[in-house]
């Protein structure tokens, strides 16, 4: 099985978090994005039911693995999530977290305070439908995903609305976007198996990507990031792995995941003795499995452990890393892009 | 297509499914009877609203760490898919096969297994208990991580002989030894490690692994062994091969699939003691057995086409599990028709009415029939059905409320348009004359009035049944 294959770019450096609904460690994370300071602001989405939302917060980290603690709370009130789905923090720290079950955005300061929230159920221009990307740009403009209106719209993050695009496309229940270096805008456009771009006013500019398991092809794309040097990583989801093009859309590599231990694991298991010398007796990384479809990357990856699962995220960070947020692994990948 | 006709359909797929809509039998009007089992047994369409929607809101259903995701995702394929059939093939294996959470404490496995029921439920009985043998799930469930040569562990070979194929009573403990024997090094990989963590329910560092089955086998007893007087090496094959050759095998699951899809029966363990409701369908259902391989398809087909099972005597005769009523009211009410967060809520509706999927109270399952309807249970089952087919914001009940009122002066009462548009469905002439006491006095041409009457008769002793 390749795990890395082509240009060999992409190097998988380390692992940050581990599984847990409350300290240091993650449960089910949806979707993380950098603070100007640095901080990594990481979205639980948890359970739904256990404990009504128990785990469902924001844990912020640093790429240094130390742990800054947790905010926010399971609920309809203000403020409150039931089925948190995206983040992004603006250029001043304010953080801004969407629900696409409660259909709203809300605002926080990076402390978490509650500061405001918007948003309304429908279908008409300003209202949304199941938001699950966002982006804010330098002039604080709100980029949401607009999952079953099927198209992209800006508001300010005061909830003003400023304009809509996508339509004219044929979007199909986008799912994250990003705003490039170049200061396009990158949509994972999750129904059509493709990556759209787009200028901030919301010109089409261009479009890649087919549906399928080869190399470049795409099965139910969620999130999408660009670097300084013009590459285009792409978490396509539905195949568990990330996949990196050129700036026409060109495939150059792809990586299926490597994880080893975080630190924060490697920690929970010295302590956990018993359970750590089972594991040090054990073979998570085999490969001859006989699985019922070898074909089924989500099989796959539900059975070895250092594979991608359920990569939902995209980033990159102030250190030029790429971070990929892994929802069923409660972790997040860092890999060096070249 | 006549009324009669219908009706019989209707009955059909309430029985190889979770029950038609108006539309849905509009449809099947296009098919004779047999083509309709026919199309149920080998469906073209098995398409439903699809896992990758499903995991991208529901991310739990894509993990799987706790024993609530895998009924959640499988409520929205009864809901949703378009064959039915398998479906609840599947979930009669999974009351027969009874594999819990607590003891397995993993979600995404006890998920596979059905899964695993999917794939092989219409096959051959053969293959579907080589399968369940080597499932993972049923390896922990059962102990069979234990069971090793010179020191067995009888928990598996035990209960297939008892619970899954032949019965108490067509064996003898010698028999029990001897199959546990042959399934000696049929565990899962990585088992020291993987059974730790189901112990502790430890899901850290990075939430579940998902469980393989593994053949040791430096740990298996090739040995001969004497079983149901047969004489060989046998491994765990071996042992099925000759279980499925049994009459008492025949009859057993004959059994199982008279109660479930015909007529509710006594509970298993009486079965010894009180024949058959119907001893000549139990006959005819053994002979096809015989006669088509061990085929559960060819076994189902029979049963479908059979005059036992189009008699009306025994329509309504099937008290609906949970599962069945819950999925039956929200595939009428279409609140389903895209993820929602509501679907956690009705799962735990099924719960309350006693039955969490892949959480069964024992290795026996479920007692099913009348034992299924206690006062709580009851009350809740009622107010499911009757609030969800009573709000018109659904579509499927906007739907058969257009249906009941703007056929007005097609015939009949509103009552009667109101039970064609919910499948086709009777019930009795007290419950009749309650409805018709009802809608004298109310204008029949009010979609309040049909939604009034199609919420009696969610709340009535027939709506619960099937």
């Amino acid at each position: 099985m390749v795990i890395n294959s082509n240009k060999g770019n992409i190097t998988y450096q380390r692992t940050i978090g581990m599984s847990v609904m409350e300290g240091k460690g993650f449960y089910y994370p949806a979707d993380s994005a950098f603070g100007p300071d640095g901080r990594i602001y990481v979205l639980n989405r948890s359970l739904e039911l256990a404990g009504r939302g128990r785990g469902m917060r924001v844990a912020v980290c640093d790429s240094s693995d130390n742990y800054h603690g947790e905010w926010g709370s399971f609920g309809d009130g203000p403020g409150q999530f039931m089925w948190p789905s995206a983040i992004c923090v603006t250029s001043d720290g304010q953080v801004i977290i969407a629900d696409e079950h409660l259909n709203k955005v809300m605002v926080f300061t990076s402390g978490g305070d509650f500061i405001e929230e918007w948003g309304t159920l429908g279908s008409g221009e300003g209202f949304l439908d199941t938001p699950s990307g966002l982006a804010v740009n330098e002039k604080n403009e709100l980029f949401v995903s607009d999952t079953y209106n099927h198209r992209l719209q800006v508001f300010s993050t005061s909830g003003h609305f400023l304009r809509s695009f996508g339509q004219n496309e044929g979007l199909e229940m986008p799912w994250r976007l990003s705003l490039g270096p170049d200061e396009n805008v990158y949509v994972a456009d999750w129904g059509n198996d493709r990556i759209c771009v787009y200028t901030q006013e919301g010109t089409f500019l261009r479009s890649f990507g087919d549906s399928g398991s080869g190399d470049g092809a795409f099965n139910k794309p969620c999130a999408v990031v660009s670097s300084k040097s013009g590459k285009i990583f792409v978490c396509d989801w539905g195949n568990e792995r990330v996949q990196v093009f050129d700036q026409e859309g060109n495939f150059l590599e792809l990586t299926l995941g490597e994880s080893d231990l975080s630190p924060w694991a490697e920690n929970f298991l010295t302590v956990n003795v018993e359970e750590g010398k089972a594991r040090l007796n054990s073979n998570l990384d085999k490969t001859n499995i006989p699985f019922a479809d070898p074909t089924d990357r989500h099989e796959v990856s539900s059975h070895i452990e250092k594979f991608f699962w359920s990569p939902m995220s995209v980033s990159i960070g102030p250190d030029g890393l790429l971070y990929v947020t892994e929802s069923n692994r409660h972790r997040i990948q860092v890999f060096e892009i070249g | 297509m006549s009324g009669e006709e219908k009706k019989l359909k209707a009955h059909l797929m309430r029985r190889a499914g979770f029950g038609a809509t108006s539309e849905e039998l509009d449809q099947l009007d296009q098919f004779t009877y047999d083509e309709l089992v026919d199309s149920l047994l080998h469906p073209v369409d098995t398409s439903w609203m699809g896992e990758h929607i499903v995991r991208r809101f529901h991310h739990e259903q894509s993990g799987m760490m706790s024993g609530f995701g895998p009924g959640e995702y499988w409520l929205y394929r009864m809901v949703t898919t378009n064959a039915p059939l398998i479906e609840k093939v599947t979930l009669f294996w999974h009351g027969l096969f009874a594999t819990g959470y607590p003891k397995v404490v993993h979600g995404k496995v006890l998920s596979n297994q059905i899964d695993m029921f999917r794939r092989n439920g219409l096959g051959t009985l053969d293959n579907l208990l080589v399968e369940l043998s080597k499932d993972p799930a049923m390896i922990v469930w059962l102990d069979n991580q234990d069971n090793h040569t010179g020191a067995i562990n009888e928990n598996y070979g035990r209960e297939l002989l008892e619970l899954f194929s032949m019965g108490v009573g067509n064996y003898s403990e010698d028999d029990i030894k001897e199959a546990s024997r042959a399934f000696t090094g049929w565990t899962i990989g990585n088992t020291e490690y993987m059974v730790l963590r189901s112990d502790r329910d430890s899901d850290m560092p990075y939430g579940r692994i998902a469980w393989h089955f593994e053949f040791q086998e430096d740990d298996h007893d090739s040995g001969q062994k004497t079983f149901l007087g047969e004489e060989g090496s046998f491994n765990g094959a071996d042992i099925v091969e000759i279980i499925c050759r049994q009459e008492a095998t025949a009859k057993f699951i004959s059994r199982h699939l008279y109660s479930f899809f015909v007529e509710d029966e006594i509970p298993v363990p009486s079965w010894n003691d009180v024949p058959p409701k119907d001893p000549e369908a139990i006959d005819i259902l053994v002979r096809s057995y015989f006669e088509n391989n061990h085929s559960i398809t060819e076994m189902l087909r029979t049963l479908f086409t059979s005059d036992f099972f189009k008699d009306k005597g025994v329509w309504y005769k099937r008290m609906k599990s949970p599962a069945e009523l819950v999925a039956g009211v929200l595939r009428l009410s279409g609140h389903l028709d895209r993820p929602r967060r509501d679907v956690i809520d009705h799962a735990m509706k099924m719960t309350f009415m006693g039955q969490h999927l892949n959480n069964p109270p024992t290795v026996e399952g479920w007692h099913e029939g009348e034992e299924w309807i206690e006062t709580g249970s009851l009350l809740e089952r009622v107010n499911f059905a009757s609030e969800q087919l009573g709000n018109d914001r659904f579509p499927g009940v906007h739907q058969m409320i257009e249906r009941a009122i703007t056929s007005v002066g097609s015939g009949g009462s509103i009552s009667d348009r109101c039970l064609d548009a919910m499948g086709s469905l009777e019930v009795g002439s007290d419950i009749m004359e309650v409805l018709r006491s009802i809608s004298d006095n109310l204008d029949n041409g009010d979609p309040a009035t049909a939604r009034q009457i199609i919420r009696l008769i969610a709340s009535s002793p027939e709506f619960q049944k099937c």
